[in-house]
């Protein structure tokens, strides 16, 4: 029974972590919270949905068009929004304004496309479970956990084993040095925005086959991912998985041996004791 | 002398055009159109059109000499209470409707009543939340049956058979009124539930809860709540073993339920259609044919039989709203239609706010990927 439980925490952690990484990486180039994060975990759900449901697309191709889209969408609020508010020394605030406004976009129009109607999509295999070393494995959590790590790797690799990954890592660490190495600063903000909205949307596409998808699905998922962020330390893309983990687990080991009436207030309680110990999150910037 | 003749013409013209256009009686539709809940309130809609067009194919409603054909008025409130509230307030001032029909769910028909009574505009919703009718509450009448009904329904079904029962239900009015009905009908058995557990609708992870069911003990399960989540919890239960009966309100008849319908397989529910009826099979051809797709049945139903009643009540108050539909429906309307068993139908009046008894409910289980009507376990 613990097995299952911890299992159901990972998988919804490995959601988190997915969102929670994104809210990081466009922190570390923009210092602001991207707050349609969890919309860009919707719209790659909706995507995929579309892709294999409507245009009944082979999978690789409706993820190639799922994230190919969010990548789109990502470079769209970048060049119409944020790059300008940006030249214009905008206000920190009013830039989470915009991302905050296009959340709302997204969700409305997403309904007008989609409509609110719940929506199912079917798992990445056949099968509803597996039998794992006796335990009894939903079939998707497994694709979950499995893609969350494949994806994760990608990702360590681009950025510590390629030029263009480390000069975004340079970049975010330091725009100015970075500029003045030749970097183009712009570019890599940009890929920082695709590589978020990517990585939600992947989590929006692994996620959906466990439950359905609906336009309302992004809030609750990015307000986690945001406290997985927060957690793990803002602007440390390792410490979003941690905390995203951190709180998945949480959620499930609280609900299932105290209370599932109160599983989402604990896990935040946690987060405020964890900022209240140490500010910067587990593994905040200052220690990266 | 030609202008006068002129305009002599227009005030004719006109006139006539002023008596043409009072000529339909406006009966307001409120529901959830769109959203989660959209399975109830589509065929609500749908059902209620089916019957004001077949009614005005007949001419209309006869209101003392004449007759004046019905002209519904749609409001989708998303299922939100707040949109309900501001779409029953739009129909009462704007449209001056003489009757509203809805809202489908039971949180919106809370906050709906606290309008419709004081505006004395009858309402006759569907909701099933047995505290939206009361001696309050007397312009509110409900097409369907209660909540109790159906949890008397189901014990009268499962009889002795389990001992342990537990609740699960969202956080709604549905689940929360549901969840009160479910004790109230356990305190009559002498029984208190083994364990409570709730969740917001559209949780991803509803692991912890069935989890924490598993663990209680219980070899039957009380659900209450709206369709699409149950699904989640069917996954859930199948993940971890936990082969225990569930039974619910008729909420599992919505046809997303059949959207995981292995994960939901034997799970039952009563229900106010009666597939055997031949008035249901009547009207499900109809619908059908009409709008090419086969709705969720108990909205659907109710919204044609309530339209049916509706026009009944109307033509004894002579097409007049207020207090004189009040009476007229308080008097007594009846009919044999879509819902209820075979031989019973729809009925409201003073003494029977609620249409369909526990007597005229069904039961239902989801079976091989299709909504099975059976008599015993």
């Amino acid at each position: 029974m613990f097995a299952q439980i911890f299992i159901s925490g990972i998988t919804m952690g490995c959601i988190y972590a997915m969102v929670g990484f994104g809210f990081a990486l466009v922190f570390n180039s923009t210092q602001i919270f991207n707050f349609a994060q969890g919309e860009f975990l919707m719209l790659g759900a909706m995507m995929h949905y579309t892709g294999t449901v409507i245009f009944k697309l082979p999978f690789a191709l409706s993820l190639i068009l799922s994230l190919g889209t969010l990548s789109l969408v990502a470079i769209f609020i970048e060049l119409v929004a944020i790059s300008p508010l940006r030249k214009k020394s905008a206000n920190v605030i009013m830039m989470v304004l915009a991302f905050i406004a296009f959340s709302m976009l997204f969700k409305n129009v997403s309904e007008m496309i989609w409509g609110k109607y719940p929506l199912m999509v079917k798992g990445f295999f056949i099968q509803e479970h597996f039998q794992i070393a006796g335990i009894m494995v939903q079939s998707q959590s497994l694709a979950v956990m499995i893609t969350t790590a494949i994806s994760l790797v990608i990702l360590w690799l681009f950025f510590s084993k390629t030029m263009f990954g480390m000069a975004v890592m340079a970049s975010a660490y330091n725009t100015k040095r970075a500029y003045l190495c030749g970097v183009s600063v712009h570019i890599m903000i940009i890929t920082s925005f695709v590589l978020s909205a990517a990585t939600s949307a992947l989590a929006g596409t692994i996620v959906g086959p466990i439950a359905f998808i609906s336009p309302s699905m992004g809030f609750e998922l990015g307000i986690k991912g945001f406290a997985a962020a927060v957690v793990g330390g803002m602007g440390s893309p390792v410490g979003a998985i941690l905390g995203g983990l951190l709180i998945g687990v949480l959620e499930s080991l609280l609900g299932s041996y105290v209370s599932t009436a109160y599983s989402t207030l604990m896990a935040f309680t946690f987060m405020l004791i964890v900022l209240y110990i140490r500010p910067e999150g587990i593994l905040g910037v200052a220690s990266r | 002398m030609k202008k006068a003749l002129f305009v002599t013409v227009i005030i004719f013209v006109f006139g006539l055009t002023s008596v043409w256009g009072a000529d339909t009686l406006k009966i307001g539709v409120l529901g959830p159109m769109t959203g989660p809940s959209s399975d109830i309130g589509e065929p609500m809609m749908q059902g209620a059109k089916l019957a004001a067009d077949e009614i005005n194919a007949q001419g209309g409603v006869k209101c003392g000499p004449v007759k004046r054909k019905i002209e519904l008025v749609v409001v989708d409130d998303e299922a939100s209470p707040a949109k309900s509230v501001s779409g029953a307030q739009k129909l009462i001032n704007r449209d001056n409707v003489l009757v509203i029909k809805g809202p489908a769910n039971s949180g919106c028909a809370l906050a709906v009543r606290q309008v419709t009574n004081p505006a004395k505009v009858v309402l006759v919703t569907p909701a099933i939340n047995d505290t939206i009718i009361g001696p309050d509450y007397p312009y509110v009448f409900r097409s369907s049956c209660s909540y109790i009904d159906q949890v008397d329904a189901l014990f009268d079904l499962l009889g002795e058979k389990y001992q342990n029962y537990a609740l699960l239900h969202d956080t709604t009015g549905v689940g929360q009124g549901g969840a009160t009905s479910f004790k109230e009908a356990l305190a009559k058995k002498g029984k208190k539930p083994v364990i409570e557990e709730t969740y917001e609708v559209n949780t991803m992870n509803l692991m912890p809860q069935v989890t924490r069911v598993k663990n209680s003990g219980a070899d039957f399960i009380c659900w209450s709540g709206v369709g699409a989540d149950a699904t989640t919890i069917g996954k859930a239960m199948k993940q971890i073993g936990l082969n225990v009966l569930v039974g619910g309100n008729n909420g599992l008849g919505m046809r997303i339920t059949l959207k995981s319908a292995d994960a939901l397989e034997g799970w039952i529910f009563p229900d106010i259609p009666d597939k055997n009826k031949p008035e249901f099979q009547q009207f499900l051809k109809k619908y059908v044919a009409r709008y090419n797709s086969i709705p969720t049945y108990h909205p659907a139903s109710q919204g044609y039989d309530a339209i049916y009643l509706i026009g009944q009540a109307l033509e004894k108050s002579k097409g007049e709203g207020g207090e004189a539909l009040l009476k007229a429906v308080q008097e007594g309307v009846s009919i044999i239609g879509a819902t209820g068993k075979t031989g019973t139908g729809m009925r409201l009046s003073k003494d029977r706010p609620v249409g369909i008894a526990s007597s005229q409910l069904t039961m239902w289980r989801i079976h091989n990927g299709d909504y099975e009507m059976f008599h015993s376990l």
